[in-house]
């Protein structure tokens, strides 16, 4: 009997102890954290546009015209079409993170129903604590089953095309965005440099006008660095993701949580480097 | 291999921007020998290339976006399918029933009682199966 009993209680104790995938729920934490700032980067293609509309315009008629016809239309189109795409990821890191997290199972109906069992079968308090503790543990061990077997599953449809969305996303970063970022720069010194033809460049004035310029252009470049840096960051999720899948389901293996815990790191350094640069420009 | 159409606007709208480029360093070094009619009409191409150049790579991005809408449905259906299991582990009655089965079950092992307890283990191993 007391084999048994000790028997049972091992077993519980084991299950229950297993791993939770937390390194997972971390993972996906800080994704989601910092897929948050994505906003800002998706924003610059617009805040670009409305630098170029004002660096390009001929007079007030013309501004007029620019803010009439929504010259801005298609930057708009792509910051949705980007937050859209944006929002996909970020969902998904969401709920990756809410079903490896240890905290969705409600405990509080079986310490009730525990303490409404004393009296019938005469349970003494110590023995109530014991069950309330083994109840707790096999609850967990028994939802962590199901748990894992659903994050395997989520993870297996995901990956591929959560790779194929990082590398297209990356690429507009990349290529698009990017050139759209040296584009805005090219229009602010052409602004700067005609307000400068046939003035005297030595004088206090102009001297003041080129120092505006190059302020505007320095803050242009750290929001320019600060997106290629997100880029960064979408590597990171995507190589996380992958590591989840190859490691089918084995959320314990030590490699995994060392690769896990180093991406969180890296993402950490990158997000600190994107909130900087957007954090005035917001 | 030929250009996407993404490939093919971002090289226009670069196109269209050293184009504006030049025009500027030509205002910047003829400026003084031309008339105020001339350096405004270039000026006013320079501004015109520039906003086609931005409205080429937005496009792009459009492009390249409406490109990924196949990738964003599978992701968004692993999405919907943690959210079942979410809710299903949330799921207030389901855990009672469970919670229910293992109390039996860890009443059964504290009293000391080996037929309870497998006879407890089994009903909830069956009401498992069949939810959570």
């Amino acid at each position: 009997m007391r084999r048994f009993r000790f028997a049972l209680v091992a077993l519980a104790l084991t299950l229950g102890s297993c791993n939770q995938p937390q390194e997972i729920a971390a993972f996906a934490a800080l994704a989601d954290k910092a897929t948050s700032e994505f906003a800002g980067v998706a924003h610059s293609v617009v805040s670009n546009c409305e630098v170029l509309m004002k660096t390009t315009r001929e007079d007030a008629a013309s501004v007029f015209a620019a803010e009439t016809t929504g010259e801005c239309g298609t930057s708009l189109k792509a910051e949705a079409a980007l937050i859209t795409a944006h929002k996909v990821i970020a969902d998904y890191m969401g709920t990756l993170k809410l079903l490896a997290s240890d905290n969705v199972l409600i405990t509080q109906p079986a310490d009730a129903a525990i303490d409404s069992l004393k009296g019938p079968i005469k349970l003494s308090g110590a023995q109530a604590t014991a069950l309330k503790g083994l109840t707790n543990v096999l609850s967990k061990a028994l939802t962590d089953g199901y748990r894992r077997r659903e994050l395997g599953k989520m993870i297996d449809i995901a990956d591929e095309p959560l790779q194929a969305a990082v590398e297209a996303m990356s690429g507009v970063i990349g290529e698009n965005i990017a050139d759209d970022f040296d584009a805005t720069a090219d229009a602010i010194k052409s602004y700067y440099r005609a307000g400068l033809r046939g003035q005297d460049k030595g004088s206090i004035v102009s001297r003041m006008w080129i120092e505006q310029g190059e302020n505007v252009l320095l803050a242009l470049r750290a929001k320019k660095n600060a997106t290629l840096s997100y880029r960064k960051i979408l590597k990171s999720i995507a190589d996380g993701h992958r590591k989840l899948k190859e490691a089918n389901g084995n959320w314990k293996s030590a490699g995994l949580a060392q690769f896990l815990g180093e991406t969180a790191r890296a993402i950490q350094v990158e997000q600190k480097k994107v909130d900087q640069a957007f954090a005035s420009g917001k | 291999m030929p250009d996407t159409v993404n490939e093919s606007a971002e090289r226009w709208a670069t196109k269209y921007n050293d184009a504006a480029n030049a025009i500027a360093d030509f205002l910047d070094e003829n400026f003084d020998a031309l008339s105020n009619e001339d350096a405004a009409e270039l000026s006013k191409s320079e501004k015109a290339l520039r906003r086609l150049s931005k409205k080429m790579r937005d496009e792009a991005i459009v492009v390249a976006m409406e490109g990924l809408s196949e990738d964003l449905k599978a992701i968004t259906k692993a999405t919907e399918r943690g959210t079942k299991a979410i809710l299903k582990i949330n799921d207030v009655k389901k855990g009672i029933r469970i919670v229910t089965g293992v109390i039996q079950l860890g009443t059964a092992v504290v009293t000391g009682n080996p037929v309870a307890a497998i006879q407890a283990a089994k009903g909830l191993s069956a009401e498992l199966k069949t939810g959570v």
